[in-house]
């Protein structure tokens, strides 16, 4: 299947990039943010939500001055191919190394909640599996398919969410600063990386139907809003339920919530609620990944279509999710690594294309003619 | 069609993967432990009583699936162990009981008091990694051997021990005699915190001291667990509370002290309180208490000892009047509210005095209205708290309002013969 091909609607963009982004609050992150941050990780989370959006301004500004192109046509034309080049790899070595911690957290959490007797690389492959029947069916089923189930994973999330209300103390949000507020500044400006997989539609952004009305500042200002939104919710409803001390203990903090859900003995025990929604965003999330590499892939190498190297990718991608010995080692480069300098690839190379766009318009208007 | 075949194979075998066939057990390979008793052993060791259990006797229910005493089939097994920790004395049990125990349904673990005093904290705390073991499993603090309490953990009513525990602990929302939130989760919460202290319930074997307590004058929750005057029934009881500092426990609570902790907590739901006749001395005025709203709590650290007052409303109903006075008249209402404010006033003084010259134990959770006035979490922990709450200065007040007075709208005097 060729990607040229592939269109979709703006409000199915919007739903991936969500859920792309979002998809981490089924993982360690909301404990990640309270060590943070401690009684104002919620204030991280929106600090780091807020400054993305200035951040993504340049992509915005880049993507709509070379309408229907994408990221790589548009980093060719602007530096050249080598360099261009060079500039993918860093996007692929971004969304990569996302892609393969994901797995591997997910797959560990599995192993760790339900299923502690499966083998890591049966786990990882069941998951892979179906990441790659969905790129199989294309962007256009993935789209309409993450459309759809954001919806139920979105119901079920704000039940998982409500139903810890008789547990919640208003009092675990102080001292209102945490560490301090320079701490907390500094640690929402680090942590820019959180929304980075926003990136996704500077890839995708020649496949969205925009029909003149959404442009890419507003697909992306709706799904950093939206996933800003769920993760800032997510972290504060976790330190309402959990005080700090205890809180930045929890592996899998949305699980314990589900498991800690007691409304007398017939509303009880509502974590198998809760898994296959979580089975279903890991999914869901990997499958984008996957889809946005395969993108990425194409158009550096020029191929026509992108099915034959679904395969050769999945395997490219469970064979670096088995690098770190451990989930924690796995943990610690996603919150140490991907989501420290994740901005850099994302958001920095996409400043240098655009600064580049723009000393090439100077010249071509003081020249009026193009220069090399 | 050969495409489509292949994608149908795929799907197939992805499917093989989706149910984890390395790690299913099927229900009947479980014993599944209802309760656990945890004792201290010999050597460093403890000795884990587990109520395992026994599903075709609870599924048949009728009369004999019931449970003690009974000429019918137990519903539950007991079994003990004794081991150096609890998941290895799990993993013991799996040497004589024929199904692999589990604990995804335990309703309740229990420690010996004599256990709880040493440090409770280290057994605890890890278990609470185990993936099988829930955080809102309740926790109750046996006054004799947690064994012993196990083993009579015999419900008469109930076929499922699990819910009659379930049932049991919660009859504290309509006593307020002990805690209402017993469970792991607050538990560990508070002995993590530095803002609060924990409790659990106290429970004991109990039912036949009814020949003991001729002459004793105590209150209706007067009692710890276990020291009930009463006869017949359930063997356990749900009494008082016992206090923590951090992992280890420090003392007891009554269950008429554990209800002014509740109301200052703001948990108390509701109860029935016999207030001293005002006006006769010898008779009693009955009234089913309930907690109107959450108490009002004003912290101030500005002195050098933190000043906390609290307000706590209260809303009454009479259920009797012994005296058959007409106190139902908005003029004599008052009296009555004076009176039994006083009488919260009395425990509460006794209450405020353990928790900070004995246990020096901020059960209340003080410290965590405190913490609201720092900016930063490092400003707060230089404050030391939980050293600094025996200091306190405490005060309560009790706002009563007797809003409903029953069935009977006036008392008039029953003739005398």
């Amino acid at each position: 299947m060729a990607i040229k091909n592939e269109r979709i609607g703006p409000v199915e963009a919007v739903s991936l990039a969500v859920v792309f982004i979002a998809a981490k609050i089924y993982l360690t992150f909301p404990a990640l943010m309270v060590s943070l941050g401690l009684s104002a990780a919620w204030m991280v989370v929106l600090l780091a939500v807020l400054i993305s959006l200035p951040a993504f301004l340049p992509v915005a500004v880049l993507m709509d001055k070379y309408p229907g192109k994408s990221i790589i046509e548009i980093g060719e034309e602007l530096v050249g191919p080598y360099l261009n080049t060079v500039f993918v790899l860093g996007y692929l070595a971004f969304l990569l190394a996302v892609e393969s911690m994901v797995l591997r957290q997910f797959a560990e959490r599995i192993l760790m909640v339900s299923i502690p007797d499966l083998p890591i690389s049966m786990a990882m492959s069941g998951m892979v599996l179906g990441t790659v029947m969905a790129c199989f069916f294309g962007l256009e089923a993935i789209a309409r398919s993450t459309r759809i189930s954001s919806v139920f994973i979105g119901i079920l999330l704000v039940l998982v969410l409500v139903a810890t209300s008789p547990y919640w103390s208003l009092n675990n949000l102080a001292p209102i600063w945490g560490p301090g507020l320079a701490e907390v500044m500094g640690s929402g400006i680090m942590k820019l990386s959180l929304t980075s997989e926003i990136f996704l539609l500077a890839i995708i952004y020649p496949s969205i139907n925009s029909k003149g009305t959404w442009n890419m500042w507003k697909l992306g200002s709706h799904s950093l809003i939206i996933a800003g939104l769920i993760l800032v919710t997510t972290v504060i409803t976790f330190m309402l339920t959990f005080p700090v001390m205890v809180a930045r203990e929890i592996s899998l903090p949305t699980f314990e919530m589900a498991r800690l859900i007691y409304f007398g003995p017939f509303v009880q025990r509502l974590e198998p609620v809760f898994i296959p929604m979580w089975a279903l965003a890991a999914l869901l999330k990997l499958t984008i990944g996957m889809y946005a590499m395969l993108s990425l892939l194409t158009g550096l190498l020029k191929l026509p279509y992108y099915r034959p190297l679904i395969l050769p990718l999945a395997i490219i991608i469970i064979s670096v999710a088995f690098i770190p010995p451990n989930v924690t080692t796995a943990v610690m480069i996603d919150e140490g690594i991907i989501r420290t300098w994740g901005w850099v690839p994302t958001f920095g190379l996409p400043v240098i294309l655009l600064a580049v766009s723009i000393w090439r318009r100077k010249e071509t208007d003081s020249g009026g003619k193009k220069t090399s | 069609m050969v495409r489509k075949l292949l994608k149908l194979q795929i799907l197939i075998l992805a499917l093989l993967f989706i149910p984890g066939c390395w790690g299913y057990q099927e229900v009947d390979e479980s014993a599944f432990i209802l309760a656990l008793g945890v004792d201290k052993g010999r050597e460093n060791r403890l000795n884990l009583t587990a109520q395992i259990a026994v599903p075709k006797n609870i599924a048949g229910g009728g009369g004999e699936g019931g449970g003690a005493g009974g000429g019918g089939a137990k519903s539950t097994m007991i079994v003990s162990v004794e081991a150096p920790t609890i998941l290895a004395g799990l993993e013991l049990l799996g040497s004589f009981v024929e199904r692999h125990p589990s604990l995804r349904h335990t309703k309740a673990i229990v420690f010996s008091s004599e256990l709880a005093r040493e440090d409770m904290g280290r057994y605890l705390a890890p278990i609470v990694r185990y993936r099988q073991f829930r955080r809102n499993t309740f926790i109750l603090i046996s006054r004799g051997k947690a064994r012993d309490l196990v083993e009579n953990t015999q419900p008469i009513m109930e076929d499922n021990p699990a819910k009659y525990i379930e049932l049991l602990v919660g009859t504290s929302k309509y006593t307020g005699r002990f805690p209402i939130s017993s469970q792991v989760h607050s538990f560990y919460n508070a002995a993590k915190s530095q803002a609060r202290e924990p409790v659990a319930i106290l429970a004991a074997v109990g039912g036949d001291r009814q020949e003991d307590q001729v002459g004793d004058d105590k209150s209706a929750g007067g009692y710890l667990a276990g020291e009930i005057p009463r006869e017949g029934g359930n063997k356990i009881d749900l009494m008082g509370t016992a206090v923590f500092r951090g992992g280890r426990m420090v003392g007891e609570l009554t269950g008429d002290e554990t209800t002014v902790m509740e109301m200052i907590n703001g948990k108390f739901y509701e109860g029935i309180f016999s207030v001293p006749d005002p006006r006769v001395p010898g008779k009693y005025i009955l009234l089913e208490v309930q907690g109107e709203r959450k108490p009002t709590v004003q912290i101030s650290l500005e002195g050098k000892v933190p000043v906390i007052d609290v307000e706590v409303p209260l809303d009454a109903e009479f259920l009797s009047i012994q005296s058959n006075i007409s106190y139902e008249q908005p003029g004599a209402i008052g009296e009555v509210e004076d009176a039994f404010a006083r009488l919260l006033q009395e425990d509460t003084a006794v209450l405020i005095r353990k928790t900070q010259e004995e246990f020096r134990a901020d059960i209340f959770g003080f410290g965590e209205e405190a913490r609201k006035k720092f900016l930063t979490w490092p400003q707060w922990e230089q404050y030391k708290w939980l050293e600094v709450f025996p200091l306190a200065q405490v005060n309560v007040e009790y706002k009563i309002n007797i809003r409903r007075i029953g069935l009977l709208r006036e008392s008039s005097p029953v003739r005398e013969s």
